[in-house]
C-alpha cells in the first residue's frame, strides 16, 4: 500500500495536509514523474497546466483512484474526510438532486441530520432545483449537485477537478468564490487551466507540464515572477502625451495603443507597474477612466455585460445568501420554486438515502422492474397455449409431410416455458444485472462511490441482493402464469412440485446474478460483461454433456421444475447441484468484492 | 378469474376466454406502459417518436415493448 492515510499527523495543525514524495505513474511515456507536491493546510492550492499535463492523473493518485508506480501519497486527514468533486460527475438520473446529496451524506457523515443536505444544496445554488430529477438537469447543474456531494460531509480536504468547467461565467464566479471563503477552514485542491481562476481564489499553485511539477508555492510570487505585467489603461482625451512619458520610463517594456482610448503597457514587474503607473498618468495631468491588468479579460466583459455576479463581493455575498436560506431551501421560493415543486412527484418521498434505497429506485423508477416481469410471464402464458396447440399448427406446414407429436402432458407446458425463460428470461436478467454491476464504466459515478466506500461489500451486496431477488420474483410470477394456462389447458401440475422446481430454477437465477458480477469486475462496460456472462452460462451445459458432470453443475437445476412436476427426479437428485450454486455463488462474489477492490478507474 | 371459469376449463374444451384473457391484459398493459412513457419522455433515441409508438403496437408483443423500454427510451431526459 503506497497511499498513506490516517490521523498520524492530525495531531499537530501545523505541518502540511497532502505531501507526496517521488510520485510516478507511467503510461508509457505521458503520465506523472517525480512529483513531490506539498499542500499546506488550509489553504486554496490550485494545480494549473494544460490539458494531458497530468492535472486528473495526479488527483485520481491523491483520491486513492488510482495507484502510484513509485512514490507515496500521504495525508494527515482520515480518508473519510477528504471528498472528491470529479471534473464530470454522474449520477443516475431517475434521483433528485436531494437524494443524490443524501446518498453522499449516508456514506461519508451518516451522524449528521439531512439538514446539511439541504445546507449543501443551497450553497452549491440548487436550492430551487432540489426535488428535480438529475436525468433534467444541464452539465452545470450536474456539476453543482457534484460541488454539494463533496461539501455534505464536511471535509477537511476538498480534491476538485475542473470544478467551472461546465458553469456559465456567472456561477463560475460564484464556486470560485465559494472555493476562496473556504481558506483557512478546509484545504482545497483544484485544478483548472484557466490561469485567471486560480490567480482569483488560490494562494498556493503548482504547474504541471508533461507530468512533472515545474513550479510550485505562493501563487503571488509565481505572478511576481513568471507573468508578463501588463495593464490596459482607458484613457479621456488626447493619449499621445501619456505614451510618450510611458516610452520614456525605464521599467515600461513596451506600450502602444490598444483601441481608441486603450494604452496597453508592459511593465518589467508587477510591482514597478503599479508603482510607476499612477505617477505617470498624473504627472501627464491625463484623464484616467480606468487602470486594470490585461489578466482580467473577455470574462469581466462579459459579467459586466450582462450585470450578473460582477464581482467577487458580490457573488459572495450570494454564496452567503445560499447558506444562509438553506435552512428553508426545501420549502419552494419563487415561481421557479413553485413550478418545481409542482412537477416533482418524489418531493413527498424523501425517505433517507441508503445503497439498498438506491437500488430499490433503480428498480422501480425505471421500466427495469416491469421489463423483468412482463417477459417472465408473457413466456408463462403463451407457452402452454403453443404446446396446447403444437399439433394443429404443424398441420398447417411442411409441405404434405404431416408430423403427430404425443399429446401434449401438463409437464410439457411448463417445459416450453422453462425453455423460454431460460433463455430470453435470462439474457434480460443478465442485461439489467450487468448494467447494475457495470458501474466502473461511468467514471463520474465510480469516482462517487469509490471514494466515499472504503469496503466494495458496501456496493456489491445491495445490487446482487436486488437483482437475484427481482429475477426470482419474476421467475415466480411467470412459473406462477405457465401453470394457470397449463391448468386451464392441458392439465393440472403438483404444486408442491413446482414450487420445489421454482426455488432451484430462482437459484440458478441468483447464480447467474453473481457470473455477472464476477464478471463485470473482470471486463469493464455493460456490452463485455454480458458477453462474458452468457458465455460462461452457455458453457455450462455444453459441459453438462459429459454425464459424470452433470448433476453437479448450476445449470441443471434450470430443468428441476420440469423434472420435479413429471417425477423424473425427486428433489435429492438436485442436492449435489444446489450445493455447488450455494458455494459457486459466494466465491463468485468474492471474486467480484476483491477484483473492485483491486481494480483502477 | 373465477372458479367456475377454471373448473369448466380444466376438464378437456378450454375456454378460450380464460386462455387469451390474461395473454391480451398482459400485452395491453405493457403497451399502455411504453406509450405513456414515450408520450411523456422529452426526446427518444434512434426514431422519432411516431417510429417508436409503431414499434411498441405492431412488432410482435412483447418484444416491440422490450426494444422501446432497453433502447428507445434516453436515459438523460432532459436539456443537457
Amino acid at each position: 500500500m503506497t497511499a498513506a492515510f490516517g490521523p498520524r499527523a492530525a495531531a499537530s495543525d501545523e505541518g502540511p495536509v497532502v505531501t507526496t514524495c517521488g510520485l510516478t505513474k507511467d503510461y508509457g511515456g505521458t503520465g506523472l514523474f517525480d512529483v513531490d507536491l506539498v499542500v499546506p493546510r488550509g489553504c486554496v492550492y490550485g494545480l494549473v497546466g494544460m490539458n494531458g499535463a497530468g492535472k486528473t492523473t495526479l488527483l485520481s493518485l491523491l483520491s486513492g483512484l488510482r495507484r502510484p508506480d513509485r512514490g507515496t501519497v500521504t495525508m494527515a486527514v482520515d480518508r473519510i474526510r477528504v471528498a472528491v468533486c470529479p471534473d464530470v460527475p454522474e449520477f443516475d438520473g431517475w434521483l433528485t438532486a436531494y437524494e443524490a446529496v443524501d446518498l453522499a451524506r449516508s456514506l461519508v457523515a451518516p451522524v449528521v441530520g439531512r439538514e446539511a443536505v439541504a445546507t449543501a444544496l443551497g450553497t452549491a445554488g440548487l436550492a430551487d432545483a432540489a426535488d428535480r430529477r438529475i436525468g433534467g438537469f444541464s452539465r452545470g447543474m450536474v456539476q453543482r449537485v457534484g460541488l454539494a456531494c463533496a461539501l455534505v460531509g464536511e471535509p477537511e480536504v476538498l480534491i476538485l477537478d475542473e470544478p467551472t468547467s461546465a458553469l456559465d461565467p456567472a456561477g463560475r464566479a460564484e464556486i470560485l468564490s465559494l472555493l476562496a471563503a473556504m481558506r483557512g477552514n478546509r484545504t482545497v485542491i483544484v485544478s483548472s487551466h484557466i490561469l485567471a481562476d486560480v490567480q482569483r481564489i488560490a494562494d498556493q499553485v503548482g504547474i504541471l507540464r508533461d507530468g512533472r511539477l515545474l513550479y510550485q508555492g505562493a501563487t503571488q510570487t509565481l505572478i511576481d515572477t513568471y507573468l508578463t505585467p501588463t495593464w490596459l489603461l482607458r484613457i479621456a482625451g488626447d493619449m499621445a502625451p501619456v505614451i510618450a512619458a510611458m516610452a520614456s520610463q525605464h521599467w515600461v517594456i513596451s506600450v502602444e495603443s490598444a483601441g481608441s482610448d486603450t494604452i496597453r503597457v508592459d511593465a518589467t514587474s508587477i510591482e514597478a507597474g503599479e508603482r510607476g503607473i499612477p505617477g505617470v498618468i498624473a504627472r501627464c495631468d491625463a484623464r484616467q477612466v480606468s487602470c486594470e491588468p490585461a489578466a482580467a479579460d473577455l470574462e469581466s466583459a462579459f459579467l459586466a455585460l450582462t450585470g450578473a455576479g460582477a464581482g467577487g463581493a458580490d457573488a459572495m455575498s450570494r454564496a452567503q445568501q445560499a447558506e444562509s436560506s438553506a435552512g428553508t431551501a426545501r420549502q419552494p421560493l419563487g415561481e421557479a420554486g413553485i413550478a418545481a415543486g409542482l412537477m416533482n412527484q418524489d418531493a413527498a418521498v424523501s425517505r433517507p438515502m441508503s445503497l439498498w434505497r438506491l437500488e430499490w429506485l433503480r428498480l422501480t423508477r425505471t421500466p427495469r422492474a416491469i421489463a423483468l416481469a412482463a417477459v417472465f410471464v408473457f413466456y408463462g402464458l403463451v407457452e402452454p397455449i403453443a404446446t396446447k396447440y403444437e399439433n394443429k399448427l404443424l398441420a398447417h406446414v411442411g409441405n404434405g409431410v404431416r408430423i403427430y407429436l404425443p399429446p401434449p402432458t401438463p409437464a410439457a407446458g411448463l417445459r416450453s416455458y422453462i425453455g423460454e425463460s431460460s433463455l430470453i428470461g435470462l439474457i434480460v436478467v443478465v442485461v439489467l444485472a450487468a448494467g447494475a454491476f457495470a458501474f466502473d464504466s461511468r467514471p463520474g459515478v465510480a469516482t462517487f462511490l469509490r471514494t466515499r466506500v472504503g469496503n466494495l461489500w458496501q456496493i456489491v451486496a445491495p445490487r446482487f441482493a436486488f437483482y437475484a431477488g427481482a429475477a426470482s420474483g419474476a421467475y415466480l410470477l411467470g412459473t406462477i402464469a405457465a401453470w394457470y394456462e397449463t391448468r386451464v389447458l392441458i392439465g393440472s401440475l403438483p404444486v408442491a412440485g413446482m414450487l420445489a422446481g421454482v426455488l432451484c430454477g430462482a437459484l440458478y437465477l441468483t447464480f447467474a446474478v453473481a457470473v455477472t458480477a464476477a464478471a463485470a469486475s473482470v471486463v469493464r462496460g455493460t456490452l463485455a460483461a454480458v458477453g462474458m456472462t452468457l458465455a460462461v452460462l452457455l458453457a455450462l451445459p455444453v459441459a453438462g454433456t459429459w454425464q459424470a458432470l452433470d448433476k453437479w453443475l448450476p445449470s441443471t437445476l434450470v430443468n428441476a421444475p420440469v423434472d420435479l412436476v413429471s417425477g423424473a427426479h425427486h428433489l435429492t437428485h438436485f442436492a449435489s447441484a444446489l450445493a455447488v450454486t450455494c458455494a459457486a455463488t459466494v466465491a463468485l462474489l468474492a471474486v467480484a468484492v476483491s477484483r473492485l477492490s483491486a481494480r483502477e478507474i | 378469474m373465477s372458479a367456475h371459469l377454471l373448473a369448466a376449463a380444466s376438464v378437456g374444451a378450454p375456454n378460450p376466454l380464460a386462455v387469451l384473457l390474461p395473454v391480451i391484459l398482459l400485452v395491453l398493459l405493457v403497451d399502455i406502459y411504453c406509450l405513456r412513457d414515450l408520450a411523456r419522455a422529452p426526446s427518444v433515441r434512434y426514431l422519432p417518436k411516431f417510429g417508436w409508438a409503431l414499434v411498441i403496437l405492431f412488432v410482435s408483443a412483447p418484444f416491440g415493448a422490450m426494444i422501446y423500454l432497453f433502447a428507445g427510451r434516453d436515459r438523460y431526459q432532459g436539456p443537457r
